[in-house]
């Protein structure tokens, strides 16, 4: 059972339960989502991390419906506003889309059209939703594109899309996206494809105009960075699953699960304590290729016998090894990282190497005699 | 069709049939089986033109008691108007057809493939002069030229394959420079050339092997288009000669007896038409197999990313 | 734009002189005996002695050609040896028939297969394996074998529908306003006309078109294929617009791009198609003109068509690059 604090309680908003999702692969199925769970508040500010594949994008497609002809949702629920978005029919759907729930996309390269204007694109979002003319859709599209800093309102609503450069391009998509007001925004990878540099303006920019229209927002990306600074809470996911949940600065002062420890020691600035980048060795399972047990054990240096046989639920822990943690900070893991050892980013009690079942390569380079 | 047994144990087995197994082999596996098919055919076919098939009468030998006869058991496809046995000629002629057809692509696609090499590696005069050359034969259509060329240079196999080969050519050769050009700019090439490589080695060792897949593909698909296009000119009657037993020129020899000899100018046809089809087909498995994303939405594919 | 024009119609030039320099060397330089061949076989020796002065065969390869090149300025394509007239005269008489074949096939051609490419690209699974076995048997047939078993079955069978000529004999055609004898028979409010029209051209418009169908079904399908993963797609569905303006404003609109610049390919196909279909038909178009040429080594009317269809030809392509310029913002402005 998932800990709930009084502030999740009552008026969520979204809230995926259990939500399994799996892709077809020749002949067979596979899972790429397994068991995610998780609660975003009005206005509250939720991260999603992880690698490449580990299920993120999946997940806020599911979210929106937009898995496409691949995917299938195995179980599962997503309920937003008192309903289940997984069992609406189409076109109840498509009044949630864009109205209710907007999304971005990583690349604005290639998620606006490029044979129509910026303007149409913009306005065809609100004249979907809303009936009006085009007079006045064009003038608050021209609005829309002054809240996001793009000059020239009017006459930038004629140009096409590839005479606007990235970062400018992922601001017309905000304007896009906010043009209704929508209660929740998910934004998957929205700087991953544009220069560091507008990065921040483009992050800052969407944080402000987020907050100011009281939206709830779920980033997802791969960038501890990012979410460090625009989040309330993150959820870490691995392999498919989500294998850390809690509030920002808990998951960065105190991180638990392992993987989250290794992430945080492999990039640089953004370590707890002073110490070398230490990537995390080894690799992400295939879909459909995890072990038995725990995705993350080949690469743990905090497994035990039972990790490779069972699989760690996600589960609210009130303290490990005799530190409190913060109500509503869950972890997958049968072994969680203690206080003293999340700061170094490897294990300071004392524990047996446990080879790996045969077939499983461990990655984690040690060996039964070097203990 | 696909039968359901079930095996002793309660365990169920799926007896797929022919297509799926074979669907199922590696592309590399299909080939060979394809090639062998093939050497069959021409084997046999070759057998049935020089009369040395035993159940088939020779496709040349006339039999002027039996013209224009409808099919029977001993004429499967009826007889012509000299009484020769239409079986035996469209199978004979499948010899005509495939070879040429294969001896114009082959050759208009390595001409073009040079010629295309060359003006894409090259660039700057050489291109410009090479292109223009192209696209001045790429201005006329196709048959319009065939047709020009082999009524300037005679009516016989020959001047048809001429023909055909030259209004081939501009198509690989364009398609070529294309590849290449975008390959100059790859990252591999740049590479290559700063270790040093010499632009011979770069041209052997780098495009050559990343050109070819290309134009293999297109050649494939090419050759039905060929095929059809080569009949065709045989029923304008330039190309093969009587008494060739040459699908086109039958096509054409059946037009003076329709409709009531239905049978002349409908097994040609069908010939035609299947042996282009199976091509085609071979075609397309060859490009959907280099390019999945062709392969269709049927599900194999999620959307990119994670 | 204007700059993409000027461009465009240096290039047109440019080819247009490239093809006067093939057909000359068709005509002149690679036959055995050009002026035998002019003449004709049965002409005699005397005769084509007078052809061989007047081509001025014994002049110099330049000055031929610059003959050759006066002559087309000034319009003179020849004699025909088959019809006595002027190649030019007779291109001019058989030229509307061809028009109104080849715009009929070549609209019902793009809309039947755009049609199938993007049911077939999709609905995906079995609709799409149907679609695609229909569009490579569209480009397995070939169509002079086609327009033979329509003929076969729509008239000698079924008597169904004619199969000679433009209308049936002894019926006049409708006042020249188009030289198209359906619209023309339309626009003087002849119905009983424009139907006899309208029959007469539907078995050579068929077979005609059916290559084409299946050509503008696999373009249309690949590249539908290709535009249904983009992101802009998903993008718009998460805009929660309805299936039906994701799929035409967004998709289609950028697939039919590439096909566009498949239109003129098609062109080619189909005048080919012409020179094998209307000898069937009694068509009395470019086609049959050509094939009878062909058949009775008619060298000037041969030479005559082969540089009119290919100046036609490249006209028609540089009108699809204007085309597909209009259409795609990201070429107009460069």
């Amino acid at each position: 059972m998932i800990a709930v604090t009084s502030q999740q309680r009552g008026a969520e908003l979204l809230a995926i339960e259990n939500l399994a999702v799996s892709f077809a692969a020749g002949q067979s199925r596979v899972r790429v989502i397994q068991d995610v769970s998780l609660r975003v508040g009005p206005g509250m500010r939720l991260g999603i991390v992880g690698e490449s594949g580990c299920g993120k994008s999946v997940t806020s497609l599911a979210v929106m419906g937009l898995l496409g002809r691949g995917g299938k949702v195995e179980h599962g629920s997503v309920v937003f506003g008192g309903r289940d978005l997984l069992a609406l029919p189409e076109r109840q759907l498509r009044q949630v889309r864009g109205r209710e729930i907007a999304m971005i996309f990583q690349d604005p390269m290639s998620s606006l059209n490029p044979v129509l204007t910026i303007g149409e694109q913009i306005t065809e979002a609100i004249r979907a939703h809303q009936r009006a003319r085009r007079h006045d859709a064009n003038a608050r599209a021209a609005q829309l594109l002054q809240m996001v800093g793009i000059p020239a309102g009017e006459a930038a609503l004629r140009r096409y899309p590839h005479e606007f450069s990235g970062g400018m391009r992922q601001r017309v998509m905000i304007a896009t996206a906010l043009a209704l007001s929508p209660k929740l925004l998910i934004a998957d990878e929205p700087t991953t494809a544009l220069d560091v540099t507008i990065q921040a303006q483009v992050l800052e920019l969407m944080g402000r105009l987020v907050k100011d229209a009281g939206a709830a927002l779920m980033l997802v990306t791969h960038n501890l960075g990012v979410v460090a600074g625009m989040t309330e809470r993150v959820a870490v996911m691995y392999a498919g699953r989500i294998v850390e949940e809690a509030s920002t600065p808990d998951l960065f002062g105190r991180p638990a699960h392992p993987y989250t420890v290794g992430l945080l020691h492999s990039l640089p600035g953004v370590q707890t304590r002073d110490s070398d980048l230490v990537p995390i060795p080894g690799m992400v399972p295939q879909p459909g290729h995890e072990p038995a047990g725990c995705a993350f054990a080949p690469r743990c240096r905090w497994r035990l016998p039972r990790c490779w046989t069972e699989q760690p639920q996600l589960e609210g822990v009130e303290q490990i090894a005799g530190d409190q943690l913060a109500a509503g900070h869950r972890v997958a893991c049968h072994n969680p990282v203690a206080p003293e050892e999340a700061g170094p980013g490897f294990p300071i009690r004392a524990l047996p190497f446990v080879p790996p079942p045969p077939g499983i390569t461990d990655f984690t380079g040690q060996s039964e005699t070097a203990q | 069709m696909a039968a359901v047994t079930v095996a002793p144990g309660g365990s169920v087995r799926r007896r797929v049939s022919v297509v799926r197994e074979f669907a199922g082999i590696s592309v590399r596996n299909r080939l060979a089986v394809l090639i062998a098919g093939l050497s069959v055919l021409v084997t046999l076919t070759d057998a049935v033109a020089g009369g040395r098939f035993p159940f088939l009468p020779s496709p040349l030998a006339q039999n002027l008691v039996a013209t224009l006869a409808p099919p029977s058991l001993s004429h499967p496809m009826g007889t012509d108007e000299y009484g020769r046995d239409i079986l035996s000629r469209v199978l004979a002629g499948t010899m005509i057809s495939v070879e040429v057809t294969l001896v114009v692509v082959i050759l208009g696609a390595t001409l073009g493939m040079l010629i295309g090499v060359v003006a894409g590696f090259f660039g700057g005069t050489t291109d410009e002069v090479l292109m223009r050359v192209t696209d001045m034969f790429l201005a006329f259509p196709f048959l319009i030229l065939a047709a020009a060329i082999a009524t300037a240079i005679g009516r016989n196999l020959t001047a048809t394959i001429i023909a055909l080969t030259v209004v081939e050519w501009p198509w690989y050769a364009r398609l070529a420079r294309g590849q290449v050009l975008s390959l100059r700019e790859h990252e591999f090439v740049l590479a290559a050339r700063s270790l040093g490589a010499s632009r011979r080695r770069l041209m052997f060792r780098g495009i050559l092997p990343n050109v070819m897949p290309v134009l293999i593909t297109q050649a494939t698909l090419d050759i039905g288009y060929v095929m059809l296009s080569m009949a065709g000119l045989s029923f304008l009657g330039i190309g093969a000669q009587p008494p060739a037993p040459e699908w086109g020129s039958m096509i054409l020899d059946a037009l003076t007896y329709q409709p009531q000899a239905w049978w002349y100018a409908l097994f040609p046809g069908l010939a035609l038409t299947i042996t282009a089809f199976g091509f085609n087909l071979l075609g397309d498995g060859l490009r959907d197999w280099f390019d999945p994303t062709l392969a269709g939405l049927r599900g194999d594919t999620g959307p990119a990313g994670p | 734009m204007l700059r993409f024009l000027l461009r465009r119609l240096a290039f047109v030039l440019l080819v247009l002189f490239g093809i006067t320099l093939i057909t000359f060397v068709l005509e002149r330089v690679v036959p055995g005996d050009p002026a035998r061949l002019l003449a004709g076989t049965r002409a005699s020796q005397q005769v084509v002695n007078q052809v061989s002065k007047s081509l001025g065969l014994n002049r110099p390869l330049l000055v031929q050609y610059g003959l050759y090149m006066s002559d087309l300025a000034h319009g003179n394509l020849g004699i025909s040896i088959v019809t006595r007239n002027p190649v030019t005269h007779d291109l001019v008489q058989y030229f509307p028939a061809t028009l109104e074949l080849i715009i009929y096939a070549m609209f019902f051609g793009i809309v039947i297969g755009v049609l199938i490419g993007v049911v077939s690209a999709s609905r995906g699974g079995k609709t799409d394996v149907v679609g695609e076995t229909i569009a490579t048997t569209s480009l397995s047939i070939p169509v002079f074998w086609l327009a033979i078993l329509l003929q076969f079955l729509f008239y000698s069978r079924l008597h169904l529908l004619p199969v000679s000529g433009r209308l049936n004999p002894g019926v006049s055609p409708p006042h020249t306003i188009t030289g198209m004898y359906t619209i023309d028979a339309l626009l003087e409010g002849n119905i009983p006309l424009f139907l006899d029209a309208l029959a007469h051209i539907v078995l050579p418009a068929v077979s005609l078109m059916v290559p084409e169908v299946g050509l503008v079904a696999k373009t249309v399908r690949a590249s539908m294929l290709e535009v249904l993963g983009r992101d802009y797609v998903r993008a718009a569905q998460a805009k929660g617009l309805t299936r039906w303006r994701v799929y035409f404003r967004h998709a289609l609109r950028n697939a039919l791009l590439p096909a566009v610049t498949v239109m003129g390919l098609e062109f080619g196909l189909l005048i080919s198609g012409t020179v094998l279909v209307e000898t069937i038909y009694s068509w009395p178009g470019l086609g049959s003109y050509t094939d009878q040429a062909i058949a009775s080594s008619d060298y000037d009317a041969i030479m005559g068509v082969t540089i009119v269809v290919a100046v036609a030809y490249v006209v028609v392509n540089m009108l699809v690059d204007v085309l597909y310029a209009y259409l795609d913002p990201r070429v107009r402005l460069t």
